[in-house]
């Protein structure tokens, strides 16, 4: 039977770091889903911080986890504040109509 | 125990938050008259007695005269700035006192991020500076154009502070470690972490191929933002780009110093093509200051025999440049509202000759056209790139600066040649008339005058 290394919570956070990337560039329908994208690369470095910070005995990497917590936080109340001006104005948040700014 | 004396400007930034956001609610006048002598306060203390602030943060005696200049020049940049914001949010109606809080936000987040000495910190800071600035993106809540850049200039923003998170937590994972001075002996998992930090700081900076916000963020937000973007946050950035260049040892890297010429060769020429087709100011400037970033990180990456001086002269040239020109943009209005149209400028030279010469002699300094201080700038530059044998890049660059000169050429063709056919209103506001006189007097006798700059560079840094 094998342990778990460090190794496994790496490939776990870049494949949750891949999902969310693709997330966001496959995604051609809605605005909210970006966001979540967003929040789940954040979650993906937050995975590796905490394993890592396991598996080399060091706490800093557990406090930094908590400051990108609040900070993940912040940011997606900033980009719903945004979206809710945006949305009173055009009525819609569908990505591909955010075209009015281009050459 | 902690040594608060080394914060004593953050905090300083902190208060001065705390007392607009009580003051602000009474009064949106005082806000500005308060922060301007807060920040002429805090100007004055780093000018006699920055230095002896970070004797004892364990700096080196150069990063110290890096941050202490640099945090000057950024409380400078922003008493010029709250002085400037009054007049063109009150003609778009905008008048509020939660701007001065986000410009302070921001100052403070650039603060933290310039000073910062492990990566905990310059994330902290960067978030601060990045989230204030999308909100100062989308602050015309009732324009669809600003509603966009804000929405673009966020989801692509947070998008890059998640590639900076991923890279920090790599190369924690080999390192074990956030300090700048104990990140040494890299392997391949933080050559890729380190890269992913790269990249979302080039996304900050703007350089080219990660430069796809930036026209349209330029464009849609309010031209006193575009202003603030396009300079000190952009400054502060550029700052811990540096610092991190040079005290992670990036030149012993290969592959990121591959990344780092490819970046560069790729802003010239994006910055220099790109702007060719332009017909809005606003991304023409966009596209001049991709441009720009492309010399900056020339400058950079030739830093060893010309100091960290070079460098620093052409981020203080083209900080003032920038603060000028939009100083006579903001200045102009048509019937419609913001001067938006390069064509908007034209027969500028028959309504108020003075901004036409003032905006002649910006655009000539960003081209490098020499009695002006640009030309200067870049030649510093390019003499020091030479020197370190990055020959191929150098040649880009000038290949890059001729293309630029037509475009701001062509400006200045229909700033004087035209006819024009809207009415250009003059906005006659007092502020940003001395703003753009100080700067064109500048960059005009500095030929006459250069010991004051040269000698402040070289004390400081030899």
């Amino acid at each position: 039977m094998t342990s778990l290394t460090y190794n496994h919570f790496f490939i776990l956070s870049l494949v949750v770091f891949m999902i969310g990337c693709f997330g966001l560039f496959l995604n051609r329908r809605n605005m909210i889903l970006i966001l979540m994208c967003i929040e789940i690369i954040l979650l993906a470095a937050n995975i590796n911080f905490v394993s890592a910070s396991v598996f080399l005995n060091d706490i800093n990497g557990q406090v930094f986890s908590i400051f990108i917590l609040t900070i993940a936080a912040a940011e997606a109340a900033i980009g719903l504040a945004i979206l809710v001006i945006y949305f009173r104005n055009k009525g819609e948040i569908d990505v591909t109509k955010i075209n009015q700014l281009k050459d | 125990m902690v040594n608060f004396y080394l914060y004593l400007p953050e905090i300083f930034i902190l208060v001065l938050i705390l007392s607009t956001l009580t003051l602000g609610l009474l009064n949106r006048d005082s806000s500005i008259t308060l922060n301007t002598i807060g920040f002429t306060l805090l100007s004055i203390f780093l000018m006699t007695n920055g230095y002896g602030i970070y004797l004892f943060s364990g700096f080196t005696e150069s990063t110290i005269n890096l941050v202490v200049l640099s945090k000057i020049i950024l409380s400078l940049g922003s008493i010029i700035f709250i002085l400037l914001l009054k007049r063109p949010l009150k003609n778009e109606n905008l008048y509020r006192y939660e701007y001065i809080l986000f410009v302070l936000f921001a100052t403070l987040g650039s603060f933290v991020l310039i000073s910062s000495n492990n990566f905990l910190t310059a994330f902290i800071g960067l978030e601060l500076q990045s989230l204030s600035l999308y909100l100062m993106a989308a602050f015309n809540t009732k324009d669809l154009n600003s509603n966009e850049a804000g929405i673009k200039y966020f989801s692509l923003g947070a998008l890059s502070s998640g590639f900076l998170l991923f890279g920090i937590s790599m190369v924690y994972f080999d390192t074990g470690n956030f300090l700048f001075q104990n990140l040494n002996n890299f392997t391949y998992i933080s050559e890729i972490g380190l890269s992913l930090i790269l990249i979302s700081l080039f996304f900050k900076v703007s350089a080219a191929p990660f430069h796809i916000w930036t026209p349209d963020v330029y464009e849609g937000s309010p031209t006193i933002s575009t202003l603030f973007f396009a300079t000190l946050p952009k400054f502060a950035s550029l700052i811990f780009l540096f610092r991190v260049y040079h005290e992670l040892n990036i030149t012993d890297i290969e592959s990121l110093n591959y990344i780092f010429q490819i970046v560069c060769a790729i802003s010239l020429l994006v910055g220099a093509y790109g702007a060719i087709t332009q017909k809005i100011i606003k991304r023409l400037l966009a596209f001049s200051s991709i441009n720009h970033i492309g010399f900056i990180l020339l400058g950079m990456m030739s830093y060893k025999l010309m100091s960290e001086g070079t460098l620093f002269f052409y981020l203080i040239v083209y900080l003032i440049t920038t603060f000028g020109i939009f100083a006579v943009i903001l200045n102009l209005r048509t019937v419609e509202g913001e001067v938006i149209k390069i064509s908007d400028l034209n027969g500028l030279r028959f309504t108020s000759r003075p901004k036409a010469i003032a905006l002649l002699v910006f655009l000539f300094s960003l081209a490098g056209i020499p009695p002006f201080a640009g030309f200067f700038a870049k030649f510093f530059i390019l003499s020091a790139s030479v020197n370190e044998g990055l020959y191929l890049l150098s040649i880009i660059a000038v290949i890059s600066s001729v293309i630029a000169a037509f475009y701001y050429l062509s400006v200045i063709k229909n700033m004087f040649f035209n006819e024009s056919k809207t009415e250009l209103l003059l906005d006659n506001n007092k502020i940003s008339s001395v703003v753009f006189i100080i700067s064109a007097l500048f960059v005009t006798l500095f030929f006459f005058y250069p010991d004051p700059l040269i000698d402040l560079v070289d004390t400081l840094f030899s």
